[in-house]
């Protein structure tokens, strides 16, 4: 349960950046708007999570072994880890500017690019067996508190930080691909 | 209120004109500057988009709004000491800002600056009948860039110190005469 929950941390980091950095353009974000905002990045981030892991479930049962499951699923979790350093790393000149025009629109754009990640974790997840309702519940939790927290220390620090948080989560996300590896193939 | 809105407007920009003092402009915060003010952190955006606009206020107030009542009284000359009064005034933030390079330059902003200012006596002092081919946009264009060109020189004392009115004189020099009273060509024609 551990390991899911930091690698839901991981996960969310990206979403954690982007919406840091958005909460440091905005003007007049009430806390209404913050909690609107979280909940429908969490119900993003879910609904990606769970169509990866559908998809994970119907290519178990038709394609894939054991083995070659976990090796895949901890490669995904690798790559997109690594990913995010090198975004994260690359990301070196972010202007605070106004925004005056987000809306939900452009939001719901932002949850479905950063959810991505989440889409095929989900399909590792599927592949590793566990209960889909605990993983996606764990997902919309950490997701919506990432989101809540991002906008908040957005809005009132900047987006000062935002290199280094990603590039944390990005190291979590490598990290525990290796983990799943070394753990659940070369081990056994 | 609008008194009290300039007032917030001027406390901005004199925290990020002191802050520019001692911090690359690239590495200040819209948090330090509402921190050195004494406000929130979201205030900054019911005044300025971002820094840039900021300090592009900071030129738009030294530069144009120094020099109102000068456009009024169609005073050139005193709108020039009065600019470069204050530029002189602020000369290390001024060097300190030729710094800003880039997309929003620092040269670009003095420029736009001065081009609103030459457009003012143009629109108000302009002779409808001489040259109208030539309109008050691309006039107040051209002779920004050199007026740009003079701020420079004065503020980074490029070829040495110069006061303010010795600025002021080359300035008028240079838009009195033109390019062909400087040389003796063997042919010109009108």
């Amino acid at each position: 349960m551990l390991q899911a929950i930091l690698i839901f941390i991981g996960l969310s980091i990206d979403g954690f950046v982007v919406m840091m950095n958005k909460g440091a353009q905005l003007r007049n974000l009430k806390l209404r708007k913050i909690l609107c905002y979280a909940l429908e990045f969490a119900i993003v981030a879910t609904i990606m999570f769970m169509i990866g892991f559908a998809g994970s479930k119907i290519l178990t049962a038709n394609f894939f072994k054991a083995r070659a499951e976990i090796t895949i699923a901890s490669l995904i979790v690798f790559f997109v880890g690594a990913m995010l350093i090198e975004k994260s790393y690359l990301n070196k000149n972010f202007e605070e500017k106004l925004d005056d025009h987000f809306d939900e629109k452009q939001l719901l754009h932002l949850a479905c690019v950063t959810s991505l990640d989440t889409l095929f974790v989900g399909a590792a997840y599927g592949f590793l067996a566990v209960h889909a309702i605990f993983a996606a519940s764990i997902s919309f939790i950490i997701t919506f508190l990432a989101v809540l927290s991002a906008l908040l220390i957005g809005y009132n620090l900047g987006a000062k930080y935002q290199r280094i948080v990603g590039m944390i989560g990005g190291a979590l996300m490598v990290f525990f691909g290796i983990y799943m590896i070394v753990t659940y193939v070369v081990m056994r | 209120m609008e008194y009290h809105k300039n007032l917030m407007k001027i406390s901005l920009a004199e925290n990020l004109r002191q802050l520019m003092e001692r911090n690359l402009f690239e590495k200040i915060t819209i948090k330090q500057i509402c921190d050195a003010t004494g406000v929130i952190r979201a205030t900054f955006y019911n005044y300025f988009s971002d820094k840039y606009d900021c300090l592009n206020w900071i030129i738009y107030h030294d530069i144009v709004e120094t020099t109102k009542d000068s456009v009024i009284s169609g005073e050139f000359e005193k709108a020039l000491t009065d600019s470069l009064s204050v530029l002189l005034e602020n000369k290390q933030f001024y060097r300190i800002a030729y710094h800003v390079t880039g997309q929003n330059s620092f040269e670009d902003m003095i420029r736009d600056n001065l081009r609103i200012l030459v457009l003012k006596f143009l629109e108000r002092y302009r002779r409808e009948d001489y040259l109208p081919k030539y309109s008050n946009a691309l006039l107040s264009r051209y002779y920004a860039e050199s007026l740009a060109f003079t701020i420079r020189m004065f503020v980074n004392e490029i070829g040495g110190a110069m006061s303010v009115e010795e600025t002021k004189q080359m300035i008028l020099d240079l838009m009195k005469n033109s390019f062909f009273d400087f040389v003796n060509l063997k042919e010109v024609k009108d």
